[in-house]
């Protein structure tokens, strides 16, 4: 259980196929969001999520979003970016997965990210360029 | 923390100045003691309040001629804003009680506070709930969310030890209230939800060294692996121990309830029955060797967990049964001489069940929170009726990506439930012979509180929107009602302390994402005026 790297399987003609995780080295960290998507992350956030993981992203009934605890499962350079949007789009909110547009869970995904120290640049975050994208190290 | 005296009513509460000493905690509850818990109703000396779980006390103080003058004598503010889901245990006049991070003990008749310990977690916790300890020879013993077991002093609340038990950082934690029977502790992991692959395990109350291992999801050669079609999704497969875990002194057996499989809602990941899933299983006690199971949902699809703990029953005529209720929202009654299924009869609504969750997705009823979810039924031998509380609550379950990501929930789908006002509950009386129902009451809001019947004829519980509620328990009339403020989803026990009988419930379950309740967790003590 500790050793298994399965990182994607998913429905496909009927079978399961299975996905590697990319596990390239980590590299300087990318810029993989805007301000804009930032800005729209925290009112997205604020209605959706503080609830849960708290206004400050301390982590209440929901883990914390900040901080240690989120950098030592998310921000060790091992990471996929799309595992991260896969949880939070397919499992969150909590009392209501998946209802929320992707624009929004990658907003959301955008704030949390810079609250963790990522900053933003001029390539706005897409669902494709996260699956190529592996989260770096925490700053 | 602050112990509230519920002004006037306080003034005969502080008349029994209790005396509490640490050493006379120290040498108990004995084996003898926790053998006869069934006959002493002065006392509330775990979980189910036996090892049967049957839940029922003797007491008859209260009683439905004056279960209508029930006041509140004192309230406990334990501090917590998060879950409070604990069922209290009481020996000598102490309340120990549990909150995520807290064990306290209190006095049982006007809740001062004696001690309070407070766990600091070494690892992530994946859930912030706890549901209570085993006392043993002046030992209070439970699980963290971290997956350690510790041990305290009960006299004093300091720590004996501490071990770890499972990974919290891949899922794995102990939320269960363990019990001990003859220097052994049991209890599950949890975390099925999160793609672990549960075991039970028996510790040495001793010293905290594990004994055995119950691996709920079996593989290679065991008993119950070819029922995993595909034999590494047993790498991820559940299996969880939630509640508590009942024990048959009589033929040294540990009843154990294991929850759902992982992915929750992708069957056809794991094609077969998904042994032990969604069972009880019966074990050795002294070797955790199997003995033989109960299924209640094979290849399980909605997460419906056999969540709460079974109850052994024997009535009038003598016949043994084994009662279970689980997520799907059904009583199962098993006779024990010949293990067969007595009866199944359901506790709420049921839709959809025997399909699958698809892409587009399924209306189902239960949902994931439907059914009985931690507590368990009651026996009670004068109605000669079972009581079980459940959740009327349906939902869209959807097929999705089946996706491990270590840490993280493993649901392979998910569940879009009913908005929250439209969730109900029962509170069910069956004749536990027959399974024909007796009465029932719809509650406005789920229950998930505890159901404790007594030999006053009265049956207690509590709902969501923060009642406690007594009924006539053979006819289901309501006798009494009292607003605590908090929603109750934790234990309801009773107990007598210098000859007058007291109720403690659990108070204050602050679940706004999921159950959508607030309140603050706090222990309310009723009883009868002076």
């Amino acid at each position: 259980m500790a050793g298994l790297s399965i990182a994607g399987l998913g429905v496909a003609a009927g079978g399961w196929i299975l996905a590697l995780a990319a596990s390239s080295s980590a590299p300087a960290a990318p810029q993989i969001f805007t301000k804009s998507q930032v800005k729209a992350g925290q009112q997205v956030f604020l209605a959706h999520c503080a609830v849960c993981h708290g206004y400050q992203l301390q982590g209440k009934i929901g883990p914390a979003l900040k901080g240690p605890a989120f950098a030592d499962v998310w921000l060790t350079g091992k990471q996929n970016a799309d595992s991260l949007f896969y949880v939070i789009s397919t499992q969150m909110p909590f009392n209501a997965p998946g209802s929320l547009k992707t624009s929004q869970y990658l907003e959301a995904l955008s704030y949390i990210l810079s609250q963790n120290g990522l900053v933003p640049g001029k390539t706005a975050m897409t669902v494709a360029l996260l699956k190529k994208t592996t989260l770096p190290k925490a700053p | 923390m602050k112990a509230y005296p519920l002004s006037l009513r306080l003034a005969a509460a502080a008349v029994l100045s209790l005396a509490v000493s640490s050493l006379g905690l120290a040498a108990g509850p004995t084996q003898h003691q926790l053998d006869a818990a069934r006959q002493n109703g002065s006392n509330w000396l775990m979980y189910n309040r036996t090892y049967s779980g049957d839940r029922f006390s003797p007491l008859t103080q209260i009683n439905t001629t004056d279960a209508s003058q029930l006041t509140p004598v004192c309230a406990n503010q334990l501090g917590t804003l998060a879950a409070f889901q604990a069922t209290p245990v009481e020996y000598r006049g102490v309340l120990y009680v549990t909150t995520q991070h807290q064990t306290v003990a209190m006095n049982a008749a006007t809740c001062k506070t004696l001690w309070d310990y407070t766990y600091v977690p070494t690892g992530p916790e994946p859930i912030n709930t706890n549901r209570g300890v085993a006392l043993y020879k002046g030992m209070v013993i439970r699980g963290t969310d971290d997956a350690h077991l510790i041990a305290l002093n009960a006299g004093t609340g300091k720590l004996i030890w501490n071990v770890k038990v499972g990974n919290s950082a891949i899922g794995e934690f102990l939320s269960a209230a363990p019990i001990v029977w003859k220097n052994l502790i049991f209890i599950g992991l949890a975390g099925a939800d999160w793609g672990i692959k549960g075991q039970v395990y028996a510790y040495n109350v001793k010293n905290g060294k594990r004994v055995w291992t119950f691996n709920d999801i079996p593989t290679g050669n065991a008993v119950g692996a070819s029922t995993w079609g595909r034999a590494a999704s047993t790498a991820t497969g559940g299996g969880s121990t939630w509640s508590t875990i009942t024990l048959d002194r009589s033929n040294g057996l540990v009843y154990v309830p294991i929850g759902n499989p992982a992915p929750d809602f992708a069957p056809e990941y794991r094609p077969g029955a998904n042994l032990f899933t969604d069972s009880v299983v019966e074990l050795n006690a002294k070797t955790g060797k199997l003995v033989r199971w109960h299924q209640q949902v094979p290849n399980d699809s909605h997460d419906w967990d056999t969540a709460a703990a079974p109850i052994l029953f024997t009535t009038s005529n003598g016949h043994h049964y084994m009662a279970v209720a689980d997520k799907a929202g059904y009583l199962f009654v098993y006779n024990q001489a010949t293990h067969k299924l007595a009866y199944k009869v359901p506790t709420t609504t049921i839709h959809n069940a025997s399909l699958h969750p698809t892409v587009k997705g399924v209306y189902t009823c239960p949902a994931d929170l439907g059914g009985t979810e931690w507590s368990s039924p009651a026996y009670d031998p004068q109605t000669a009726a079972l009581y079980v509380n459940s959740v009327d609550w349906c939902g869209v379950d959807k097929l999705g990506e089946v996706r491990y990501v270590a840490g993280q929930l493993f649901f392979g789908g998910s569940s879009i439930l009913d908005p929250v006002a439209k969730a109900s509950g029962w509170l069910d009386a069956f004749d536990a012979s027959s399974g024909q129902t007796l009465w029932r009451w719809h509650s406005p809001t789920p229950m998930l509180a505890g159901v404790t019947p007594t030999a006053g004829g009265v049956l207690m519980t509590g709902d969501l929107n923060g009642n406690f509620l007594v009924f006539d328990a053979r006819t289901g009339q309501k006798l009494y009602q009292f607003d605590t403020g908090g929603a109750m989803a934790g234990g309801v026990i009773t107990y007598k302390v210098n000859g007058r009988q007291y109720v403690a419930v659990a108070s204050g379950n602050s679940s706004r994402s999921i159950w959508g309740t607030t309140g603050s967790g706090t222990i309310f003590v009723f009883a009868l005026p002076y």
